[in-house]
């Protein structure tokens, strides 16, 4: 360092300071080997890759399989007839043999099974086995009880509301349910199995040929497009807080830092959209956006439209009453 | 020294760079648009823009920029000098037609542009197809999906055929060397990759105006040398070419003319380029040099430092 410049830095800053690791001293800051921003670091790697995972990784979708070779247009439309019909079926036999024939498509599609399993069957009972188990008890679908739960010396009031002395599983319990759970995790794995092999562009462009409005579909993959550019902001400023975090931080302060992040993030897109709206106008956008679309149908991707929406007309028309 | 493209790039450039230009007029279908390319044609004294006494001040009323004039002739290639937060990128955002003055006016191709005419569609798709804006930072221009949807997106919104639309998409991608991105999400790609785009975006539109904002920025040094090569380029097929920039290494070879904005946010020089670069102490008030503390041959002291042409030092 020149003798110049030395004289313009404040005192505490000149010379070098290399410290024990034992000396050091942090207001609040306790010598047990505490963990640094578990929550914060926790809550914003999970977020990311949740995202990462489920909206940017394309690399099934690039994969040389049966139904990466269709037009998203098609896939689309047979999900969709899929979805409906999985929605009418009553027999659950059909919903798990239609189960198969996707998980089969699956595995053509060289998606990896055990990815593919996880992605559907982590979901279903978090969103599905959980609200389905009232459903299995004979205080609300009653039937000829299969397991006993605890019965009680008389019946129940609550009110006008009059509940059977005997709480247990009943037969048509466990079949609604088991058939809603069936349908919650065909239709997951539909639509996993749709994501994961189309590019998330192609199916945005996709949604086309239902008829959804041009500016819904561009403000879409504008959104898709915006979110990765935030996340990574959001794991900037974590970094940036990271680096410059000597002592492990409370609960307390942690919640602060979030919200307050949150707000800056929400601050800082409000900022992106304008400057982006602006980048919009200066190439001639007009409120009605253009789209060049060069998606070609062919033979196959009309016979599978074709087939599957008749499959599940049939399915749903002919099945047992 | 200049840089030297391969010339591989160079032959497969120059031919796209006459055909987009060639293509301007014939892409235009419509005919109010065909009515005032010849306003544009025939305006009088050649000049572009026609900037008089233009204040901007922020919404908290921090002022941008004070009594800005200055016109830009056809053909043109301009650099606006000036420190960070001098009003640089406002001024050029104004050009564009995307922020109005507070006071003063402003001209474009002899035609009033006021946030009222942008708002009607007929000027609207004459303006912009005249003047593109490459931003300073591409994350916030390129918003579509695809490579090939965001050099496609600005000739679509100009009602051009589609078979126009995809021979400019496929030139400006095979001009600018980025034809293995095409299927690419934008938001992947490196920075140089993304500036590459974000400029291919503007020159699939072929304006005749090109504002620069900040270009060098995040570039590695063989991007920047190509990307000098790449603007001389344009220079010679008479784009008229406006730069905002601070960096000081490359303007002599972007620039012709260099209009140099001090920390007042006013307009303190307007003159040939070698003759603004030369001015040591304009350019040491506007603070693009700087006092350079110097330690050589057991000797301490201090003196002017820049980057202009090849590191002058001036002892």
């Amino acid at each position: 360092m020149n003798p110049a410049n030395r004289s313009t830095l404040p005192d505490w800053m000149i010379g070098s300071r290399l410290i024990a690791r034992d000396s050091i001293e942090v207001p609040g800051w306790s010598k047990k080997n505490k963990k640094l921003s578990g929550f914060v670091q926790k809550t914003v790697y999970s977020v990311i890759s949740l995202l990462e995972e489920s909206l940017f990784q394309e690399h099934f979708a690039k994969t040389a399989g049966l139904l990466q070779t269709l037009d998203p247009r098609a896939k689309l439309l047979a999900a969709l007839a899929l979805l409906t019909a999985v929605s009418l079926l009553r027999g659950i036999w059909t919903i798990w043999f239609i189960y198969l024939t996707i998980f089969a498509l699956a595995v053509f599609s060289k998606i990896n099974v055990g990815f593919f399993l996880k992605r559907v069957w982590l979901f279903v009972p978090l969103f599905s086995a959980v609200m389905a188990i009232p459903a299995t008890l004979s205080w609300v679908t009653p039937g000829r009880p299969v397991w006993m739960l605890y019965q009680f010396e008389h019946e129940l009031r609550f009110g006008p509301l009059t509940l059977p002395s005997a709480l247990a599983v009943t037969d048509l319990g466990l079949n609604a349910a088991l058939l809603f759970v069936s349908r919650v995790a065909l239709s997951v794995s539909i639509a996993v199995l749709l994501v994961l092999t189309t590019p998330w562009q192609n199916l945005l462009r996709a949604l086309r040929v239902l008829g959804v409005p041009h500016f819904f579909v561009f403000a879409l993959g504008m959104s898709y497009r915006y979110i990765h550019l935030l996340l990574n902001l959001m794991l900037e400023l974590h970094f940036g807080r990271q680096s410059r975090t000597l002592r492990a931080s409370s609960w307390s302060e942690d919640q602060r830092w979030v919200a307050a992040r949150m707000g800056y993030l929400f601050k800082r897109s409000h900022t992106l959209g304008e400057s982006v709206y602006n980048a919009m106008l200066s190439r001639g956008f007009q409120c009605e956006p253009k789209i060049i679309e060069e998606m070609r149908w062919k033979w196959s991707d009309l016979l599978t439209s074709v087939g599957v929406v008749g499959g599940c007309v049939i399915l749903v028309l002919f099945q047992p009453a | 020294m200049r840089p030297v493209l391969k010339q591989e790039q160079l032959r497969r450039a120059q031919p796209s760079i006459f055909s987009l230009a060639r293509g301007s007029a014939a892409g235009l279908k419509d005919v109010s648009l065909r009515i005032e390319k010849s306003i544009l044609m025939t305006s009088e004294n050649n000049l572009v823009f026609d900037v008089r006494g233009l204040d901007y001040s922020y919404v908290d009323g921090r002022p941008a920029l004070c009594s800005i004039g200055l016109q830009v002739n056809r053909g043109e290639s301009l650099a606006i000098l000036g420190a960070n937060g001098c009003g640089k990128s406002t001024l050029l955002s104004i050009l564009d037609g995307l922020l109005f003055p507070s006071t003063g006016t402003i001209e474009a191709f002899g035609q009033l542009v006021t946030e009222e005419r942008l708002a009607k569609e007929e000027f609207a798709r004459f303006f912009r197809s005249q003047v593109g804006f490459v931003f300073q930072n591409p994350d916030v221009q390129l918003f579509c999906p695809t490579v090939w949807e965001e050099v496609c997106f600005g000739p679509l919104q100009l009602g051009l055929s589609r078979d126009e639309v995809q021979r400019r998409g496929r030139d400006v991608l095979n001009l600018l060397g980025i034809e293995p991105l095409k299927e690419r999400a934008p938001f992947r790609l490196s920075g140089g990759e993304k500036k590459r785009v974000a400029i291919a975006s503007v020159l699939s539109m072929n304006p005749e105006v090109l504002l620069l904002d900040e270009p060098e920025n995040g570039l590695d040094p063989r991007t920047q040398a190509w990307f000098v090569e790449f603007l001389d380029q344009l220079r010679t097929v008479g784009k008229t070419m406006i730069t905002a920039t601070h960096d000081l290494s490359m303007v002599d070879e972007i620039a012709e003319r260099i209009l140099v904005l001090d920390e007042g946010h006013t307009l303190v020089a307007d003159g040939p380029a070698d003759e603004v670069l030369r001015n040591q102490e304009l350019l040491l008030k506007a603070n693009l040099l700087h006092e350079h503390f110097h330690h050589h041959d057991g000797v301490s002291h201090r003196h002017l430092h820049s980057h202009i042409v090849g590191h002058r030092h001036s002892h």
